[in-house]
């Protein structure tokens, strides 16, 4: 057999296709991220930087090649509570709790790994803030959609340093919103209303590459769904009935490519890359009608880096009995988000854009129990998880 | 002639040079494993035990190096760090033998007897079982370690001699001395004592008896061993020079070929010292570190989980360190023959110790057919 070279893998991996989110330029998406959350207590706990860990059964999404490094059956549970935030543009995320990430690995002989994931990987309720605009209209509604992946992974022991992976999933995205723009004198100008709930397939792929006891490769590429939305609109100041139209919504598609440093086994610190490919949001927008054109809306790809950090103390009977972990990180986003570039005020106060920023994370494990805390993103994020060993 | 049989007359002539190949060689064989400081029961334990896992159908010794189990040896650990972690193994129905070594952690709670506290009036020396040692203001569990029969300590001793054979009333390959160095000079102990002159004394005598062509020693503490870097204050432990002055001179005497120890959390291989390998084989299952170079004679090593291969025929000592993900990390052999020193590296791929690590066959063409199926265990003391 022809050795595998890690090299071909990898562009392979960089050559994917990418896919980005298509939206409306409706103002009903002005506070909209493509922030999704690490929803693995583990890998939250680092800040996400997770892609050359990936060790236990949540790699099965994370990056399937992963899976070959558990050594034994394993079963995984989490749930989030996530606070409350008020945004830039004071438009307000509501808080939301729930399940988080449920996953499954199982060893299948000395090379081969089996994994299954459910993920609910993004969770909004957005209000929009009846602030005043430039033109001296007031955009209202709110917005509600979720994000689950549920799917199955594969991991292959390619030679004892290089680890390959697989995954197939379906995400689902439940999306419901409104917004109504009324006038300076209160006539309603604009009601807009869109929804869509359905199933799509996603692919991921991952690669493992393990040169010695202290230095870990990871690299992981996630081609994910794209949705079809429906959107009504209605102008009963002026226009009437608009057209019905179909849009596309798409979740964001990355790169991450990252490196484990364990100096000694308690400590591993890990530095990630993401690279998001935002930028095609823009060329598919839809700008349904009005002054502005696609052109005036912008977004950059994102390079984000995520930091982490895991200490095993193991010098007390406690660390040990209880296999204790502690973690740390901090992830540097990206902006994420469109930002109007036109001549237009009042368009330009909806869509400002947002700013690059720091979300911090802490997290531990004692006995099977897991606990990550992640601030300073989005909002406030608490995991609790339990992690079973068969 | 078509290519169908002229590819049928090649595999034929390749057959028969196998198979003479095969069949010149009778010489006896056995496999045997070495890791130490493994009883942590955490995933790095269960993936250096999924590799040992690989060997399960040649392996018939395993031998533990100390901590067993981590981190005050208690009995309610004992399923979590050892019993379930290498299930497969003890449940073998070929029979994998395991025998350990106390170390530190497996006596954390334990002090040793003092000359006033012996239980035998006149008794010259420490007892060679769990009576040896007492209470400290811990509790002690050495007791429960020596009596649970999966551990393998012969005859509930804290010190034994282990016949390693091929095959069934075979002769001996190996003679492996296992010893409880906590009550020997080791300078971290945590009881002041005088030396164990009782163990040392059996260490010589049976020393003297053994006719087998290899004399292993197994201890938790190494008489050689380069420092550990010390990385967040784990700092590892030097080299136990009271140790080696003790039982150096035992050793020559009884012509020791290699010594395996653990207590430091890598793996290296020493310069051979008067003829004596030594090994240290403490990445079993407990967090690893690495160690400082030019610390001490080392030829190979570094902070990595593994455990030590061992391919043992009446004229070749073969090894082959293999790591928690598979990967050969050291490997080598050398000859009964051959002087001291004279170890050879040879791809890993060629060494049989290696063979589950290197997807080749366990019976390369010119090594012995002959599977050991049964061994002898034998105690005196």
């Amino acid at each position: 057999m022809r050795p595998v070279k890690p090299l071909g893998v990898l562009l392979l991996l960089l050559g994917l296709p990418t896919l980005s989110w298509a939206q409306t330029s409706d103002h009903l998406y002005r506070s909209w991220r493509w922030a999704f959350g690490v929803t693995s207590p583990r890998a939250a706990g680092m800040a996400g930087a997770f892609v050359s860990v990936a060790e236990d059964s949540s790699a099965g999404l994370l990056n399937p090649a992963g899976l070959a490094l558990a050594p034994e059956a394993e079963l995984a549970a989490s749930g989030q509570v996530q606070a409350g935030a008020t945004l830039e543009g004071r438009d307000a995320l509501g808080r939301d709790a729930g399940l988080a990430f449920l996953s499954a690995s199982l060893p299948v002989g000395p090379r081969w790994a089996l994994g299954a994931y459910e993920s609910r990987s993004r969770s909004v309720r957005l209000s929009l803030d009846p602030r005043p605009l430039a033109d001296g209209s007031v955009d209202s509604g709110s917005l509600e959609a979720s994000v689950a992946e549920s799917g199955l992974a594969v991991a292959w022991t390619a030679t004892s340093r290089l680890r390959l992976g697989a995954r197939l999933g379906l995400e689902r995205l439940d999306l419901e919103g409104m917004s109504l723009r009324t006038s300076a004198s209160g006539e309603e100008e604009l009601r807009v209303t869109t929804d869509g709930s359905s199933d799509r397939v996603s692919l991921g792929v991952g690669v493992l590459f393990t040169p010695n006891e202290t230095w870990q490769l990871g690299v992981a590429a996630r081609s994910r769904a794209t949705w079809g939305l429906d959107r009504r609109a209605t102008r009963p100041g002026g226009g009437g009935l608009e057209p019905d139209r179909r849009y596309r919504i798409r979740s964001p598609d990355a790169v991450s490519a990252g490196v484990t440093y364990r100096p000694a086994s308690p400590l591993q610190v890990v530095g990630q890359l993401d690279y998001v490919f935002y930028r095609e949001i823009r060329s598919i927008l839809l700008v349904p009608r009005g002054p502005t054109s696609p052109g005036d809306y912008g977004i950059d790809d994102g390079l984000e880096v995520r930091v982490g950090v895991e200490v095993t103390p193991f010098l007390c009977e406690f660390c040990v009995k209880s296999h204790l972990q502690l973690r740390a990180g901090v992830h540097f986003q990206s902006a994420g988000a469109l930002a109007y570039r036109g001549p237009e005020a009042s368009e330009a106060e909806a869509f400002p854009g947002t700013r690059s920023r720091r979300s911090w994370a802490v997290g531990a494990s004692v006995g099977g129990g897991e606990l990550a805390v992640l601030w300073g993103g989005e909002r406030t994020v608490w995991l609790v998880g339990w992690r079973l060993h068969l | 002639m078509t290519r169908a049989a002229r590819g049928l007359a090649a595999l034929a002539v390749a057959g028969l040079l196998g198979r003479g190949a095969w069949s010149a060689v009778t010489e006896p064989q056995v496999f045997v494993a070495f890791l130490g400081d493994s009883g942590s029961g955490d995933t790095a334990q269960k993936a250096v035990a999924r590799q040992l896992d690989r060997l399960r159908d040649r392996l018939r010794f395993a031998f533990l190096l100390g901590d067993n189990v981590y981190y005050e040896g208690r009995p309610s650990r004992f399923d979590e760090a050892f019993l379930r972690v290498y299930s497969t193994l003890l449940r073998d129905p070929r029979g994998i033998e395991f025998h350990a070594a106390l170390g530190n952690h497996d006596v954390k709670g334990c002090r040793v007897l003092t000359e006033d506290e012996l239980p035998a009036p006149g008794l010259d020396g420490l007892p060679d079982d769990h009576r040896a040692y007492a209470w400290d203001e811990r509790d002690c569990h050495v007791e429960s370690h020596l009596r649970e029969k999966a551990f393998g300590y012969v005859g509930g001793k804290r010190y034994y001699r282990v016949s390693v054979t091929a095959g069934a009333g075979g002769d001996g390959l190996a003679d492996v001395f296992v010893l409880d160095s906590n009550t020997l000079s080791v300078k971290d102990r945590a009881f002041p004592t005088r030396s164990d002159g009782t163990q040392t004394a059996w260490l010589r005598r049976e020393l003297a008896r053994s006719s087998a062509p290899w004399r292993i020693v197994i201890l938790h503490h190494p008489m050689q061993t380069p420092v550990a870097k010390g990385y967040l204050g784990i700092g590892g432990h030097g080299p136990e020079r009271k140790l080696e002055e003790e039982l150096l001179p035992i050793l020559r005497e009884g012509r020791v070929d290699a010594v395996f120890a653990g207590h430091n959390h890598f793996y290296a291989r020493l310069r051979p010292q008067y003829g004596i390998r030594h090994f240290v084989s403490g990445g079993g299952g407990i967090p690893v570190y690495g160690f400082k170079r030019g610390s001490a004679p080392v030829e190979s090593g570094g902070g990595f989980h593994h455990f030590v291969s061992v391919r043992l025929t009446p004229s070749r000592f073969e090894f082959c360190t293999v790591d928690r993900v598979g990967s050969v990390r050291d490997a080598g052999f050398w000859d009964k023959q051959g002087a001291s020193g004279d170890l050879r590296h040879v791809p890993s791929r060629s060494l049989p110790a290696c063979s589950p690590w290197n997807g080749r066959p366990s019976q390369p063409p010119g090594l012995s057919s002959r599977t050991p199926t049964a061994t002898a265990t034998n105690t005196t003391h």
